[in-house]
């Protein structure tokens, strides 16, 4: 069964495209990273799938039904967020209580252990966290919460190291205890990236790419070396990056043909593999990048 | 966990006023504030009249729970803005609910409070005439006995109810759509001014006439209709950051 199906999907504010024909399909228990740059469509997809917006155009199906004013919907899937505003009269410890009584495989105990164990007091409100306090109570409540579908939108912000580290180690834990479709939606990805089974890259409100992310991250090389070298390669693959580095020397970010891969060390060229975050970065950057916009907008000088 | 969750709108409902009750105390706080001061007000009375020759002084004090209604007709006008608006919309879409139940929660919880806030206006209606025991002069009491303030409590709780429904359409329509909003209260002061000339005041008090019970099933009907064009105008209402 496809969880979550987008068919044409167009979204509008006003005048500004925020979708502008999305089609994606997503099944089965796994956790998708949703990529994409600022402004790309991330979180209007997501708060589409939450039935929080009503698409312009398109069609949404989240378990076979159209989220937007659906009850089962609401009841089966939670989108976690930055934004997330609390009833402000109630404690932490009352809204877990809260939490409790609208989902009912809540699991209250792990939520306050894991609220102890972050040193968030469940007698604060949850105004007076910091916002890397308040992303990680988020968290705890979407994790507690055991919907069918999790959906995070850029949780992992203000977090210091180590609980973005335990968070995510928690993630993995109850996605192995409790499968289910979570989607994980942001643009850092330092230690989330080996969480993901699929990756679902959303660029200008389109789908640029969807598939496994081992896959596409073998896609990427990064090879460096003698300039001549390095452009003799590019010219034969497609490069994202291009830069010379020391005096005759040049690295390059390139995208390899299916099922082709470069040997280490090739033509005295150093390969190496290049992270998640980087690979869907060049992917999505326009041509020339910063260096070229820089250049023309001060004419050279 | 393939396993989807089945929930009832009845649930959703139930979630929604118990949320509003727990959650958003401030509501009923500042129904109960509004109404000690009100209390506070009556306390110390108004001066009806008074007159005094060479023989005979005589001083009137109207001791009366009208600064009570006030203040409880203002909270019904003011507190719906709140539960309509945008923040409270935020907030009641981090739980399982649609725009429906949520508005029927909401309806359903501002009745059981007017009811309550109406209730204790009577009390202190009643209460109001301890007041002018208390420093021991002559007192008037008000006529009419049980039957005065039964009719007090229904009359005040449907005006309560109406003009909370109205308030709580209004809020929902602006949090909608301001143009829309704005349209609507433009027509209706086109309306009132088409009326002119027929007494707009003298129309609405001949659709409230009548005793006390009828009265309060017209303001009922109206508050329901009020809920109900609140529920059809936000139910494309989009939860937005």
């Amino acid at each position: 069964m496809t969880e979550v199906e987008f068919k044409n999907v167009t979204k509008k504010y006003g005048r500004t495209k925020a979708l502008s024909g999305l089609t994606l399909n997503l099944s089965g228990n796994k956790i998708i990273g949703i990529l994409g740059r600022n402004g790309a469509g991330k979180s209007t997809a997501l708060q589409i799938a939450a039935g929080l917006l009503k698409p312009s155009g398109g069609t949404v199906a989240v378990f076979g039904e159209n989220p937007f004013n659906s009850l089962r919907i609401s009841a089966n899937a939670i989108l976690i967020h930055e934004g997330m505003a609390f009833p402000p009269s109630l404690r932490l410890g009352a809204i877990l209580d809260e939490m409790k009584r609208a989902y009912p495989r809540f699991d209250i105990k792990l939520a306050l252990s894991l609220l102890e164990h972050f040193g968030i007091p469940d007698h604060a409100f949850h105004v007076q966290l910091s916002k890397g306090m308040k992303n990680t109570f988020n968290m705890i409540t979407g994790l507690a919460a055991r919907t069918p579908l999790l959906m995070f939108d850029e949780p992992l912000n203000g977090m210091d190291a180590g609980v973005r580290s335990d968070i995510l180690r928690v993630l993995l834990k109850e996605f192995i205890a409790q499968p289910r479709m979570i989607l994980l939606s942001g643009h850092q990805l330092e230690g989330v990236e080996d969480l993901f089974e699929e990756v679902a890259i959303i660029h200008e409100g389109r789908l640029l790419h969807h598939g496994n992310a081992d896959e596409f991250k073998e896609r990427f090389v990064r090879i460096s070396g003698p300039g001549t070298e390095v452009r003799r390669v590019v010219s034969r693959v497609r490069a994202l990056e291009l830069r010379d580095t020391l005096p005759g020397m040049a690295e390059a970010l390139i995208e390899l043909p299916d099922g082709q891969t470069l040997p280490e060390s090739a033509g005295g060229l150093s390969v190496s593999a290049v992270p998640l975050n980087d690979a869907y970065i060049a992917l999505t950057r326009r041509k020339g990048g910063i260096d070229r916009v820089y250049a023309d907008a001060t004419d050279g000088r | 966990m393939s396993m989807l969750t089945q929930p009832t709108a009845g649930e959703a409902v139930r979630n929604q006023f118990a949320r509003n009750l727990y959650g958003r105390s401030g509501i009923l706080g500042s129904l109960l504030a509004l109404q000690v001061i009100g209390v506070a007000i009556a306390f110390f009375g108004s001066n009806g009249f008074g007159t005094a020759d060479g023989q005979v002084s005589i001083n009137v004090v109207d001791y009366s729970a009208n600064p009570v209604i006030g203040l409880t007709l203002l909270w019904a006008l003011i507190a719906p803005l709140y539960l309509s608006g945008r923040d409270s919309l935020r907030s009641d879409f981090i739980f399982p609910g649609s725009r429906a139940t949520r508005h029927i929660g909401n309806s359903l919880y501002f009745a059981a409070l007017v009811l309550a806030g109406s209730l204790t206006t009577t009390l202190a209606f009643m209460a109001s005439v301890l007041f002018a025991a208390i420093p021991g002069e002559p007192l008037i009491l008000p006529g009419g006995g049980v039957g005065y303030y039964v009719s007090l409590f229904v009359v005040l709780s449907g005006c309560c109810l109406l003009v909370a429904s109205g308030s709580y359409f209004a809020g929902t329509l602006f949090s909608v759509s301001r143009f829309a909003a704005f349209a609507l209260f433009a027509l209706v002061l086109v309306f009132f001014r088409l009326l002119a000339n027929v007494d707009p005041p003298a129309i609405l008090v001949g659709i409230f006439k009548g005793p006390a019970a009828l009265f309060f099933l017209k303001t009922l009907l109206g508050a329901v209709l009020f809920f109900i064009g609140a529920i059809i105008a936000g139910s494309r209402q989009e939860v937005k950051e």
